[in-house]
């Protein structure tokens, strides 16, 4: 995909954007509310979603807990509640690189 | 209805898995799960001569160029950012007064013995090896624990193992090398060995107390998915 390098500084913020809206989710659910939402424009590879969650959960902004799914073992990410704090700074900031961004690319409508 | 896997296809995903070398027993968890959950919701598009296998190689060829290594990597950067935040909150924890208090009063303690000591060999033999054995007979607790019993690896060893990384044997290095060069012991020089053995035993006690803690957690998240 062309605007892969746009994204990939944003995955966090999507990722806990989500899991505010969802509560919990695993890995491939987020995969692939991702494509649904974005309809299909953007998909996270694996190799960048598990890298970033686990990230997240080190820094203590993801609490994890295992469920029985089918044969195996599921494991679901929610937001602690520094989490929560960090998705309404990361949206904030979010909006803010938006605003810059609309007033360098179109200054009239900004 | 949508197929689900069975338990041989599961522990076939597992397998893969292992083969490229995922350590981690919650990553290997996650990724099955993936594997599974990718595998189920295209069953349709996959080609009916396709081998199960081939259908796992569809789904790890999605997962980037790099395969695991970012996943193996970016755990193993967590886990180690994990353990050195519990070695310095341990260290944190000790700089209270009591415990400062107690301190000091051992180091006076140990440096009035090591003055009175006729051999100060015996004062590097002592150093090391009360560190080493504890060191040895923790681990092997802590590994039998977690890896014969439960036929696992969980985090916590990994927790474990990094801490153990911590154990001070660069404070032992300057010890080599003073008894190496023969130097004349004064007894500032006796106070000095004083404070890096006291150091060394209550970092290594300290490490003990947070590495069966950070057992204890893991068990309880983790020993219903370890029974087998």
């Amino acid at each position: 995909m062309s605007n892969k390098k746009l994204y990939r500084g944003s995955l966090s913020t999507i990722i806990l954007k989500l899991l505010g809206d969802n509560g919990r989710m695993y890995g491939y659910e987020i995969t692939q509310k991702v494509k649904v939402l974005t309809e299909g424009e953007l998909q996270i590879t694996e190799g960048a979603l598990y890298p970033a969650l686990h990230k997240l959960e080190g820094d203590g902004y993801l609490k994890v807990e295992f469920e029985q799914v089918n044969n195996r073992m599921r494991k679901y990410y929610s937001l602690t509640e520094d989490g929560t704090t960090e998705v309404a700074s990361k949206l904030s900031e979010m909006e803010q690189f938006i605003q810059t961004m609309q007033q360098l690319i179109n200054p009239k409508l900004a | 209805m949508q197929k689900q896997l069975n338990q041989l296809e599961i522990d076939q995903i597992l397998d893969f898995l292992k083969r490229h070398k995922v350590p981690y027993f919650d990553v290997q968890l996650e990724l099955v799960d993936h594997f599974a959950s990718a595998i189920e919701s295209n069953w349709e598009t996959y080609p009916n001569h396709w081998s199960f296998e081939q259908k796992i190689l569809s789904v790890y060829n999605e997962i980037g160029p790099k395969g695991f290594t970012k996943i193996i990597g970016e755990k193993g950067r967590g886990l180690l950012q994990k353990a050195n935040r519990f070695a310095f909150n341990l260290l944190k924890d000790s700089l209270r007064i009591p415990q400062i208090i107690v301190t000091l009063a051992c180091i006076y303690f140990l440096h009035q013995g090591f003055l009175t000591m006729e051999n100060p060999a015996h004062l590097f033999a002592k150093g090391l090896g009360i560190p080493m054995v504890f060191l040895i007979i923790s681990s092997a607790l802590c590994y039998g624990y977690y890896y014969w019993r439960y036929k696992q690896r969980i985090l916590a060893l990994e927790q474990g193992i990094s801490l153990y990384m911590l154990v001070p044997n660069t404070l032992m290095l300057p010890v080599y090398w003073i008894d190496k060069a023969n130097f004349h012991f004064s007894s500032e020089m006796y106070l000095l060995f004083s404070v890096m053995i006291f150091v060394q035993i209550i970092y290594c006690t300290g490490l003990l107390v947070v590495v069966r803690k950070v057992f204890l957690e893991s068990k309880s998240q983790y020993a219903h998915l370890a029974k087998n």
